[in-house]
């Protein structure tokens, strides 16, 4: 065991003391912040908007007197057309609406501003108040209650998680980005794995290290070393992520509804570390049975494209993520990890699937292991050679 | 007698290949052994056959007293053709990195690499990362690899690839003292003339069975032709049937006939007026020309697996 965590140990340091690393692990973070930080500039720019005072003429006496406009938005009443002009000129409001009777009992307002339309929480707020005032005889609190209307709420049969209306549209961000970020991060460490086996086999630094150590123990420390180099970019990501989801939610109330559950943290990680093992340990068979790196992106490519899959079926996903799609594309161990963090996204997933899940990537982890270590046993040593597939099943079988 | 390594009919196919069909050979305690063969001989099949990376399909090898084991694995250094180190390593850390598999405790192996390093002139680049280092010096790495852990039988395989007259020397220093530490050392090499300088015996591989096996002297011996290498002054009598090969100022290399002996041929020109004879031995055949012999023309067998 001490020798598999010493091999580990030096194939982390190896990928992490490099300059390409560290690229690879701040680049993302740089990326997302500049991209939150652009987003938050211009949508509280946008909210800037909606904040100011306003002023609603009513020289008809159309709305009731009694209700005061109210939201966000701060409305005064004003007497008439010319005050309100006059407000408008020296920037003591920044829009004014005119409310005039339509035929039929309708209501038209007029929308009266200088140079920035009032954005859609100002009009929202002034439709809030046009129709409660309109309900001028009921007592305040019902007429509040008519215009709320029902808020609501969103559960499954099957249990799973509760949102409501402004969960849903946030609770969709968290996912698809952390979906996105390990997706790239288990890209490059299988790539990583693949270039280390071929990498040693042609400098024959294998012949050296497997005449002091197993070739089983070889293949587990390369594999938790590079599990590991992927998890640290991985954490640092979320981490990157994370603080500037606070930054921008600090500025933008829209994302405050984004809240990233401990357990749905916590069962991703086991999902994608899981991962990790799994694409380790295949890449690093392929890297012991081909001779160069190209030949290894070739026979990896079809592999790699298991864990985008859920990327193809992303419609289906969202749109039933309790359909039978969705259903394989969770229990399927490469395409796993996304596809549960995509129906996360799009509502709930029922536990006995995510454990259910958890049960066969595990499954299919020692699978891999077993096969990729004769695989290695086998192929390590061949160098200049692909292999043939005949060959490396006779190995297997052996 | 005691043997540190023996192999017995090895052999050893991949696939419909048959790269090593027949190979015999024993190495002894604190000897320094040639492994020998043209390229695509088998040599290096052979090799990693003795350190059970290979699985063999016929014969037997006994290496330290019996079957190889992991315990046995750290008792032999090993120094696979050019390269073997990460190359993306600093020098030392990569060194004390390979000594630790082999079991040496860090601050150990540390230790003795800097003895090493201040031997071989690498103790300014101990920190540099091997693929700064020139090939000499990386050659000098790979064979400080090999000796960190002490070990009591060591496989080199060209251990003086890309390296210059001075440090070839040293190589050669470093081996013999290896020997005297009580090492016994298997060395492939194409040069032969280090085979004459520092082998004891040797087994010489060719088409995957070996060919040659024994002391490099007798070996020579049992090869040279009825020869001579004379130096002598004055005018030489001409013998009947001896044929000048060779001339090199008063030194001449005469092949003689099947029914002059070589002391005849030494008590008559001895004999003859005028002639001062002072150096007068059999002319042995060297190791290059005996390869050459036995193999044919250098190169040819199969280049697979080699």
């Amino acid at each position: 065991m001490l020798t598999i965590l010493r091999i580990a140990r030096i194939e982390f340091q190896r990928r992490a003391s490099r300059r390409a690393f560290l690229l690879t692990l701040l680049v993302p973070v740089l990326i997302v912040g500049g991209i939150g930080l652009i987003l938050t500039v211009t949508l509280s720019s946008l909210a800037d908007a909606g904040r100011g005072n306003f002023a609603v003429v009513d020289p008809g006496g159309t709305l009731s007197a009694a209700v005061q406009p109210g939201g966000d938005a701060h409305f005064q009443r004003l007497a008439d057309v010319d005050a309100a002009r006059r407000a408008l000129k020296d920037g003591t409001v920044k829009a004014v609406f005119v409310v005039t009777a339509g035929p039929g009992g309708t209501l038209n307002a007029e929308v009266q501003y200088l140079d920035e339309q009032p954005s859609e929480d100002v009009t929202d707020a002034f439709q809030r108040f046009a129709s409660t005032a309109r309900l001028g005889d009921l007592p305040v609190t019902s007429r509040l209650r008519v215009v709320e209307g029902a808020t609501l709420h969103y559960a499954t049969l099957e249990g799973g998680r509760d949102v409501d209306d402004a969960g849903l549209a946030a609770g969709f961000i968290a996912p698809i980005v952390l979906g996105v970020l390990f997706l790239v991060s288990l890209l490059g460490s299988a790539q990583y794995m693949l270039q280390s086996v071929v990498d040693e086999k042609e400098t024959r630094v294998v012949e050296v290290l497997v005449t002091s150590v197993t070739s089983d123990q070889l293949m587990a420390g390369k594999i938790i070393g590079l599990s590991a180099i992927g998890l640290t970019q991985l954490l640092v990501w979320i981490g990157g992520f994370l603080i500037a989801l606070r930054v921008a939610a600090s500025r933008l109330p829209a994302l405050q509804g984004v809240r990233i559950a401990p357990e749905f943290l916590i069962t991703g990680l086991v999902l994608f570390t899981l991962e990790l093992l799994l694409f380790a340990s295949l890449l690093g068979a392929i890297g012991a049975i081909v001779s160069n790196a190209k030949a290894g992106s070739t026979l990896s490519t079809p592999i790699v494209m298991l864990a985008v899959l859920p990327e193809f079926f992303l419609p289906a996903l969202m749109i039933d993520p309790q359909g039978a799609i969705s259903v394989a594309l969770s229990l399927f161990p490469f395409s796993a990890p996304l596809a549960l963090l995509i129906r996360y996204a799009s509502g709930s997933v029922p536990v006995w699937q995510v454990l259910l899940s958890i049960g066969l990537l595990i499954i299919a982890v020692i699978a891999a292991l077993w096969l990729a270590a004769r695989i290695f046993r086998y192929g390590l040593l061949r160098v200049g050679q692909n292999l043939r597939l005949r060959d490396v099943f006779q190995a297997v079988r052996a | 007698m005691q043997t540190i390594l023996s192999v017995e009919r090895l052999r050893k196919a991949f696939g419909a290949a048959e790269v090593v069909k027949d190979v015999t050979f024993d190495v002894r305690p604190g000897e320094i052994f040639g492994l020998l063969g043209p390229n695509g001989a088998g040599k290096t099949t052979t090799i990693r056959v003795i350190l059970d990376l290979f699985k063999a399909d016929g014969g037997s090898v006994s290496v330290l007293g019996g079957p190889m084991t992991r315990a046995k694995l750290a008792r032999i250094g090993y120094l696979p053709e050019e390269r073997g180190l990460y190359r993306d390593m600093k020098l030392e850390a990569c060194l004390v990195y390979l000594a630790q598999l082999k079991g040496v405790p860090a601050d150990v192996a540390r230790k003795r690499a800097r003895v090493w390093f201040e031997r071989f002139d690498l103790a300014a680049h101990k920190d540099k990362k091997i693929n700064d280092l020139s090939k000499g010096m990386q050659q000098k790495a790979q064979l400080v690899a090999t000796l960190l852990h002490q070990p009591d039988l060591l496989i080199i395989d060209e251990p003086f690839s890309g390296l210059d007259p001075v440090n070839t020397r040293l190589a050669q220093e470093v081996i013999q003292e290896e020997r005297q530490r009580g090492a016994a050392l298997v060395m492939s090499t194409h040069q032969m003339r280090q085979v004459e300088e520092l082998c004891d015996r040797i087994v010489l591989i060719h088409a995957g069975r070996s060919v040659l096996f024994g002391p490099v002297d007798q070996i020579r011996r049992e090869h040279a032709d009825n020869a001579i290498r004379i130096t002598a002054t004055g005018e030489m009598p001409a013998l009947p049937g001896v044929v000048e090969v060779e001339r090199k100022g008063d030194t001449r290399t005469l092949h003689l006939p099947q029914a002059l002996s070589a002391q005849d041929a030494l008590r008559a020109y001895a004999a003859a007026p005028g002639v001062s004879v002072e150096a007068f031995e059999r002319a042995l055949p060297t190791m290059d020309d005996i390869f050459v012999k036995v193999t044919g023309a250098a190169g040819t067998g199969a280049r697979a697996a080699d």
